[in-house]
């Protein structure tokens, strides 16, 4: 090992404390505490990382050419800063939310061990790295879709895992092709294709660089292979189902930024068919996904379909492969991560409460949770990109990269979102109306206030009142991702 | 000489166990492993000593002489069976308590091990086909041991396929001979000029299939699911490293060391051998997804990965040889892991099925965690030695670019994504669903195995481990090796 070994840090302390939290018997009060303080204390030390900026760490060499190692570039910075902020307010959400769970220990290990493992991958310095922590990210988060044990959820977990590892795999042939026509692993701005090497079989390093794109893209949702993401997220516990949706997806896009920007390089892309290609098939995701969402009854599902269609935003943002379609994109993970984090914790919230799953059901759901039913309103018009929430920025500027482009794409693009936004706001804001306006026909006296806790309510409050204040204050975000942008262009 | 005397220890020790009759079962066994261990250690110092020379054991007229010599390939392959068969050999003697008629399968087991050693140390075509045959012979009562109408059965297919794979060989042999002969040299031994190119080309096929058959190639696989009746420490170690790796080797010495790579690339047998590796390679990872037998799916995994060295060597580079000898070595280790533990499942809790195995790693927890650990190790999750196997393999097919070489690589990742699908639904459930303990009940509350069988697993795991962490020396001693 050489190199700062600060950046380690991260990785290995939630995975001990996670460990020894499992293994370490104790009462249930203590482990919440233990849970919550080791959590809180790993985001600092992922903060901390962040701002470490190019510093880097060898872990192992294994040959002349593959090792495993971590640096801290703009990406990474803007990645470990997002999993501090969510995963130790989502984890203190999960403290009450599993309250009455036997099993919760599993719980909290495997999610501070993903805590670890997401930190790597952030900080994953070339591809093969990165390709491993991915695939322990898989490993790690299947128990928690897992969870209940149901007959159910194994046969979504499976799916889970089998989409993802196929993505991953499709990936790993991109990785292989690296290592044979590239120069070494490491993520280099521009690409580290040889050109020299690639000249003779370029058609076949567009195929596998498309072949890549999509094999992450099955992490992001993209369509065709979505169909997982739907099926694996609404059967986890709610605070699971909200960092696979707000977090492991935007793994997925980390994976696509760094194909197009570190491997490929942009200059390679540009205006070849595999742009046009995962550009069609992010806009196929983004209309598919709303749609689909806007048929599911149960509200779980329906967030996961808007998980879907979101998630492609962000990819339709960088595969326009502009600096401002880049910095949409980025704002875009931050905000659809802290909006859908609290989506998915409302809902959990009102399960935990009433039990209700279905959207239908949720009449009146408002005078009986306001607190979480404001949160879920305000985060919605956050989604559907309504000024002043950051939703509107970001949807703004992925729109306004588009119309940089030269070609009909320009305006498809726009079109596409403006269509998918009223989508979102077709299948989102009916349950905060009816939650809030149950009509003349319920009995006002049924509906008991049942609000949640304050280690339930902080998260969520949290994260909508950021979606604001980020919305109305942009211009430092916008700034630092313009600088990440030049930095990789 | 010493090599000699490494392969009579475990024949003599194998071929006095009956007539010795010891009474206690805990000497006998001491004795087993004992027998392997000396012979082990024999062995690898013999292999890790500088030696050129070759021992002459008979000689039939010039064309056909019986001679053993080491080389890189010979030693690496005498170091893995000399790590294996000992472990194998402790494992058997926690697993045999369990079945009847310990002592006639120890003495095969050792006699397996002689003709192992002298296979992998077979100086020309004409000794390694008799050696190849032997292995057969020893290895038939073995897998005959049940003596049940299902092992009677998978015995005759046994001998119909490894025989009339032999056959083929053993013609392939006799018209190379004719040709060229002498002992094995890297680059081949063929003439610079070749009066009839193409009978040879069609030799070359013959021989591919013919001592491919060991290493299950399709068509020829299905003996290999058939042979896992045996007890567990055959399928482990024979049906998954020694007799099926025999096969892979004997495969490459055809290729590499007779005809030679110049000669046989760019031409109809190259493609075809890599077609039917490609094909091997999905078609026994879909029949792994598809099989309920616990050692039949690990069994149908062999297969598949026993395609990945072949479809190594088809790609007639240094890199693709070097890649398939890695993979001998990463996929034995590996796969070994993984038939202990189906067998100590068996043994302890008799239960057979993929779908008995709900819950069963509270029970297990040892043996299930060795399981996971090799089963990640298969599916190739970086650092473990999955990864460089495909990392070798991929990189070695996509640096010469054909059609053929392409379709390979995208049949690797397919069986890749396959593999996870046949181990996984092993792991999950077993950690994630509630043990059905009314149907099964089981014996103790933990059920894990004895200190052999822990041991065997756990020294097996640690050389996967250390063999993940240097990999990157290895791949260049066997690269150097092949000659790139």
């Amino acid at each position: 090992m050489q190199g700062q070994f600060f950046l380690a840090l991260p990785v290995v302390l939630p995975v001990i404390l996670g460990i020894l939290q499992y293994a370490i018997h104790m009462d249930e009060r203590r482990r919440e505490i233990t849970v919550t303080v080791s959590l809180f204390a790993t985001a600092a030390l992922g903060a901390a990382a962040a701002f470490l900026r190019n510093s880097e760490l060898m872990l192992w060499r294994l040959t002349d050419n593959i090792a495993i190692e971590l640096f801290v570039d703009g990406i990474s910075q803007v990645y470990l800063l997002l999993i501090a902020l969510v995963w130790p307010f989502v984890g203190l959400y999960s403290t009450e939310y599993l309250e009455f769970e036997s099993r919760r220990k599993h719980f909290f290990l495997f999610y501070m061990i993903t805590y670890g493992v997401l930190n790597a991958l952030a900080m994953s310095r070339n591809v093969i790295t990165m390709y491993m922590f991915y695939e322990c990210m898989t490993l790690c988060t299947v128990p928690l879709v897992l969870f209940n044990g149901s007959r159910e959820s194994v046969a979504a977990a499976t799916k889970y895992l089998v989409y993802s590892v196929f993505g991953a795999s499709a990936a790993l042939l991109g990785i292989f092709f690296v290592g044979v026509y590239g120069s070494g692993f490491r993520f280099q701005a521009g690409g580290i294709l040889d050109a020299a090497a690639i000249s003779q079989h370029e058609p076949l390093a567009l195929a596998i660089v498309f072949v890549m794109l999509v094999g992450f893209g099955v992490k992001a949702g993209l369509f065709p292979m979505h169909s997982w993401l739907p099926t694996a997220h609404p059967v986890a516990p709610a605070p699971a189902s909200a960092v696979l949706s707000g977090v492991i997806t935007k793994m997925g896009v980390l994976g696509v930024i760094r194909v197009i920007y570190d491997v490929a390089g942009v200059e390679f892309l540009r205006g070849t068919w595999v742009q046009y290609a995962f550009m069609a098939l992010t806009l196929i995701t983004v209309i598919l996904g709303s749609a689909m969402a806007l048929q599911e009854k149960q509200l779980k599902k329906r967030l996961a379909y808007s998980t879907v269609s979101q998630v492609s935003y962000v990819l339709f943002g960088l595969s326009t492969m502009t600096t401002l379609g880049f910095v949409g994109a980025m704002l875009h993970i931050v905000f659809h991560s802290l909006i859908k984090n609290t989506l998915f914790m409302s809902a959990g919230s009102i399960i935990h409460k009433t039990g209700l799953t279905r959207a239908g059901e949720l009449r009146g759901i408002g005078k009986r949770m306001p607190a979480t039913m404001w949160c879920f309103t305000l985060v919605s018009l956050g989604l559907i990109g309504i000024p002043p929430t950051g939703g509107f920025i970001s949807k703004w500027q992925i729109a306004e990269g588009a119309l940089c482009l030269d070609s009909a794409a320009n305006w498809i693009g726009p079109a596409v979102l403006l269509v998918s936004a009223v989508l979102t706001a077709a299948y989102l804001l009916p349950v905060a109306l009816r939650g809030f306006f149950p009509g003349e026909d319920i009995d006002g006296a049924s509906l008991t206030k049942c609000e949640v806790s304050w280690r339930m309510l902080v998260p969520m409050v949290l994260f909508s009142a950021l979606v604001f204040l980020a919305g109305m204050f942009p211009n430092g975000l916008i700034h630092a991702f313009s600088e990440i942008a030049r930095a990789i262009m | 000489m010493s090599l000699l005397v490494c392969a009579l220890i475990p024949l003599l020790a194998g071929a006095a166990l009956p007539i010795l009759r010891i009474k206690r079962r805990n000497l006998r066994m001491l004795y087993c492993v004992l027998a392997t261990l000396v012979a082990s250690i024999a062995l690898v110092s013999v292999v890790l000593r500088p030696w050129s020379g070759s021992i002459e054991l008979f000689k039939l007229s010039d064309r056909f002489v019986c001679e053993l010599r080491l080389d890189g390939p010979a030693r690496l392959f005498l170091l893995l069976i000399a790590l294996l068969w000992p472990l194998a050999t402790l494992y058997a003697t926690e697993y045999m308590k369990h079945e009847t008629r310990e002592g006639f399968f120890f003495a095969f087991y050792l006699l397996a091990y002689s003709e192992a050693i002298l296979l992998a140390a077979s100086a020309n075509l004409f000794s390694l086909y008799v050696f190849y045959e032997l292995l057969t012979l020893v290895t038939v009562p073995l897998v005959l041991h049940e003596k049940d109408t299902p092992s009677i059965r998978a015995t005759r297919i046994y001998l119909c396929y490894l025989f009339g794979g032999a056959a083929l060989g053993f013609v392939a042999m006799v018209v190379i001979s004719g040709f060229a002969y002498g002992p094995f040299r890297l680059g081949g031994i063929l003439p610079d000029v070749v009066e009839n190119p193409t009978l040879l080309l069609w030799m070359a096929i013959m021989a591919f299939w013919g001592f491919g058959v060991k290493a299950a190639v399709f068509p020829l696989c299905r003996w290999l699911p058939k042979a896992s009746v045996a007890p567990t420490p055959v399928t482990a170690l024979l049906h998954a490293v020694a007799v099926v790796n025999a096969g892979v080797f004997a495969v490459m010495r055809v290729l590499y060391y007779v005809f030679g790579t110049a000669f046989l690339r760019g031409t109809f047998v190259q493609s075809t051998m890599l077609a039917a590796s490609a094909f091997t390679v999905v078609y026994g990872a879909v029949k792994a997804v598809r099989e309920n037998h616990f050692k039949r799916r690990l069994a149908w995994s062999t297969v598949s990965n026993l395609s990945y060295m072949l479809f190594g060597l088809s790609l007639l580079t240094p890199e693709g040889m070097a890649a398939a000898l890695l993979h001998m070595v990463n996929h034995g280790l590996i796969k070994i892991v993984l038939f202990f533990c189906a067998g100590a499942v068996m043994i302890q809790t008799g239960r057979t099925q993929i779908r008995q195995l709900h819950g069963m790693a509270r029970p297990m927890p040892y043996t299930f965690a060795a399981f996971t650990f090799a089963g990640l190790a298969l599916m190739g999750l970086p650092p473990l030695p999955g990864f460089f196997s495909k990392y070798c393999l991929i990189t070695a097919a996509l640096k010469t670019a054909g059609p053929w070489q392409i379709a390979g690589c995208v049949a690797l990742l397919i069986s890749a994504v396959l593999t996870v699908l046949y181990i996984f639904p092993v792991v999950i459930p077993a950690y994630f669903m509630k043990l059905n303990a009314a149907a099964m009940p089981l014996p103790r509350e933990t059920c894990d195995p004895g200190i052999p069988i822990r041991i065997a697993l756990g020294v097996i795991c640690a050389a996967i481990l250390a063999l993940s962490l240097f990999s990157g020396k290895l791949i260049e001693v066997l690269t150097a090796m092949a000659g790139a």
